[in-house]
């Protein structure tokens, strides 16, 4: 320990220079992320990959102040135990980009009077995803360098093999039927690449620190991008549904939330509405959106649910038989509007509160729809769902400054005489669902104040994650309404998932399917 | 006497160059051994195998009774390394990087090194990047000396530097390295000759020979034949004369196993109208450069 000290002081001794101006920016980006979440805007994308780059220089220096690859470094033929030379970077690395970033966390909880001590665990998990995602791919690719420059080169490398193993397993995996988008649940693919990158960039430190074998460590470089490249589309929603269900607070008792068809109302009146025929997918070439009308009972007063996927089975008595994946883009759906809400909708409503009349689409293969349209039909269908709590809402003064919201988040409001936007933080994990309700004085379809709000789109749910994955402690959430007067005020409305789960739609003889 | 070094049909391949093909060397404890040979023979990756700095592709190595696949901390801290072309941390003044050196030996003696600085006339203050070639290694040196090490390894050390500098570097050396054993690699054959006890000869990427200095020079003379006439050359010259040639009624030779008594018999035998023999010692370089031109015009 000694040694790896002395070498800590060594690196601190030449590379304070450069320690100070990293952490010069990144205290700057980052008091800029947190302070002026709006104000940044488009630059927001490149100012992170400044703070990225500032991160990597940095460890890449330290790294390589004793560069492994290569046969002529002094210190090779000196007695620097490879282990305490791994421990010395170690240390360098907490101290210089570990600690400033928990301190940082620290000092912006403690600036909105927040203690940070309810927040270690997200901040430390916050910190594993940091060295997993920016720390240690950095230190293996400045382990497998010779000097700066290759280092450069061989970043670039990496990052240009990730675009074509993405543009490649991307190409095969959306001719074979894309499943990239898992809504709430995206955090199980995040956490898998975090996990992988964390596995792989210790495998290559060790390997390199204690074996020097630079070959073996470029292998792993290329195995684990591509790996991640095909993580980013790996099949097993409904396994990772299954464990999200599992790791509930809340258990749904089985009488909560049944859905049924609801037979007395004729499906063919929702088509008429060509803005909800398109939100049904009913131009996904080869498919064909059946929707099925039908009642969702028992959801607890004032709870509502949102439906992740669906699942479908239909046979016919001739032996005919089709069944889908989990698909993302069937959904329990309500329309609203004005007037006729099943004749006029061009907006739906994807989180379901109390009874109402709600549709469940689906998406059916063209072909066998064609066969199968003239008979009657079973049909089995299974619904994953997501019990949301009881909304919490939360008026938002035009002003601007931060606004505290509830669970210790803040809101920074911008308005215009056309425009609302919202910017709002929260340590930790967003609310699994949000949305804004944007007051103006403009009276359309009836006199006094009109009402217009945004709802949440399905690709809107937030994560489902425990825990912060990417982007830090503080997760943002980013809302533009467009108004068509002045806006006088607005409400955050917020509600977090409690419970998820499956439920069954069976309909074993299906009559009116000719209708359709 | 105790090895130092040795290695056994030692062989080292970058793909498919053969760089080092079964060397056997040993390095008695206390020598000065020399390696020498022409460029690109191997002096250096034999080196660098020997200090775990290349895996060797064949064969084995030992340095300090340890297999040199295994060295580590506690034989480098016995083991002064300096190279022609080693990296050194330029950012660091002379007097930080002893100072930061010693703290991983533990005979570091810092009135010796501060010995070695004044003896060197190292600016300590000044940055490595900034001194000259000579006065580089010269702070090499005295990073490799400061703990007295048992082993001092010097791969081709005086490359460009001036004559001054050599032999201020030389008489520091052996000063300095009392009871070491000293391992130098060079082409520089006239420094070798002044201080080495051993030597080695590597060409063709193998191991020529092996041993004592004194008895390389009594084993090789230049030997100049006088005839009364032109003699009748022989079809078949023995196999230790090297590059015969003859001029008249003069005949050279060299040759590689000279002995007083042995020697004149054999030139009688071949030549039995000589009239003398003339037999004189060979500066090293020209024993080389001797064996360099009979190695390639074997090779060809």
């Amino acid at each position: 320990m000694k040694h790896a000290l002395a070498i800590f002081r060594k690196d601190v001794r030449h590379l304070w220079p450069r320690i100070a101006v990293v952490l010069a920016v990144e205290l700057l980006i980052g008091w800029l992320s947190f302070s002026q979440p709006a104000g940044l805007g488009s630059v927001r994308y490149p100012l992170g990959l400044v703070e990225f780059l500032a991160w990597w220089y940095l460890v890449a220096s330290a790294i390589q102040e004793e560069a492994i690859p290569g046969d002529r470094q002094y210190w090779l033929t000196r007695p620097f135990s490879k282990r305490d030379l791994l421990a010395a970077k170690l240390i360098f690395v907490l101290a210089f980009t570990c600690l400033p970033l928990f301190l940082g966390q620290a000092a912006s909880l403690l600036l909105r009077r927040t203690s940070p001590v309810p927040y270690l665990p997200d901040i430390l998990v916050s910190q594993l995803f940091f060295v997993a995602t920016t720390v240690l791919p950095g230190a293996a690719l400045a382990s497998i360098s010779a000097g700066l420059v290759e280092f450069v080169g061989t970043a670039l490398a990496a990052g240009l093999w990730s675009y074509v193993l993405a543009m490649m397993v991307g190409s095969i995996v959306l001719r074979f039927g894309a499943d990239y988008n898992w809504g709430g649940l995206y955090w199980f693919r995040s956490t898998l690449v975090a996990a992988l990158m964390l596995a792989a960039g210790a495998a290559i430190l060790l390997l390199q620190y204690l074996r020097q074998r630079t070959w073996i460590s470029r292998g792993i470089v290329a195995a684990t991008l591509a790996l991640t490249a095909f993580l980013t589309f790996t099949p097993g929603w409904h396994t990772a549904f299954a464990l999200q269900a599992k790791l509930s607070d809340q258990q749904v008792p089985a009488t909560a939330a049944r859905v049924t068809l609801d037979p007395t109302r004729d499906p063919r009146i929702l088509m008429v509405s060509e803005a909800f025929r398109m939100k049904l997918g009913q131009e996904v070439p080869g498919q064909r959106s059946v929707p099925i009308p039908v009642r969702i009972t028992g959801i607890p007063a004032g709870m509502a649910v949102y439906s992740d996927r669906t699942w479908v089975t239909i046979s016919t008595p001739n032996g005919d038989f089709w069944k889908s994946d989990w698909d993302p883009r069937g959904a329990l759906i309500r329309p609203v509007g004005a007037g006729q809400a099943q004749l006029l909708a061009e907006a739906v409503q994807w989180v379901l509160a109390g009874d109402g009349a709600d549709w469940l689409c689906l998406l059916v293969d063209r072909s066998f729809y064609g066969r199968i349209r003239s008979g009657p039909v079973h049909l089995h269908a299974k619904v994953a769902l997501t019990l949301l709590s009881p909304q919490q809402v939360t008026p938002l003064a035009l002003r601007d400054g931060p606004q505290a919201v509830p669970d210790d988040g803040f809101c920074l409001v911008r308005s215009g005489n056309r425009f609302l936007e919202t910017n709002c933080l929260w340590p930790g994990r967003l609310p699994a669902c949000l949305h804004v309700h944007l007051r103006s004085r403009r009276e359309v379809h009836a006199p006094g104040q009109f009402s217009w709000s945004v709802a949440q789109e399905g690709d809107r749910i937030n994560s489902y994650a425990p825990y912060a994955t990417w982007g830090g402690l503080w997760q943002l959430d980013s809302l533009w309404l467009n108004a068509d007067a002045p806006p006088l005020g607005a409400d955050l409305v917020t509600r977090k998932a409690v419970a998820h789960f499956e439920r069954d739609l069976d309909i074993p003889d299906l009559r009116e399917w000719a209708n359709r | 006497m105790t090895r130092i070094i040795c290695s056994q049909a030692l062989s080292k391949r970058f793909r498919r160059t053969v760089v080092l093909d079964g060397l056997d060397l040993e390095v008695p404890a206390g020598s000065i051994y020399g390696l020498v040979g022409p460029n690109g023979v191997g002096k250096t990756t034999t080196i660098k195998v020997l200090m775990n700095i290349f895996p060797p592709s064949g064969g084995s190595s030992e340095v300090l009774g340890v297999d040199s696949r295994r060295l580590g901390p506690p034989q480098f801290e016995q083991i002064g390394y300096v190279s022609e072309n080693q990296e050194l941390p330029e950012w660091m003044t002379v007097g930080y990087f002893l100072e930061y050196l010693a703290t991983f030996y533990p005979t570091w003696d810092r009135a010796l090194a501060a010995d070695l600085v004044r003896q060197f006339q190292l600016p300590e203050d000044r940055k490595l990047r900034h001194l000259s070639r000579g006065m580089k290694m010269k702070a090499a040196l005295a990073s490799s000396l400061a703990y007295s090490p048992k082993l001092i390894v010097l791969d081709e050390p005086f490359t460009g530097l001036d004559a001054l500098v050599r032999d201020e570097l030389v008489e520091s050396l052996l000063a300095r390295s009392e009871g070491a054993t000293i391992f130098i690699s060079s082409h520089d054959l006239a420094e070798i000759e002044s201080f080495a006890s051993h030597i080695g000869y590597l060409d063709g990427h193998k191991l020529q020979f092996s041993e004592e200095l004194d008895a390389l020079r009594a084993r090789f003379r230049e030997v100049v034949l006088t005839f009364e006439t032109a003699p009748v050359l022989p079809e078949q010259w023995p196999a230790s004369w090297l590059q015969p040639e003859a001029i008249g009624p003069v005949v050279r030779f060299v040759e590689t196993r000279f002995d007083p008594e042995r020697t004149p018999a054999e030139v009688r035998r071949v030549f039995p109208d000589c009239r003398d023999i003339q037999a004189e010692g060979m500066p090293l370089r020209s024993i080389f450069v001797t064996l360099a031109r009979a190695s390639r015009r074997a090779s060809s």
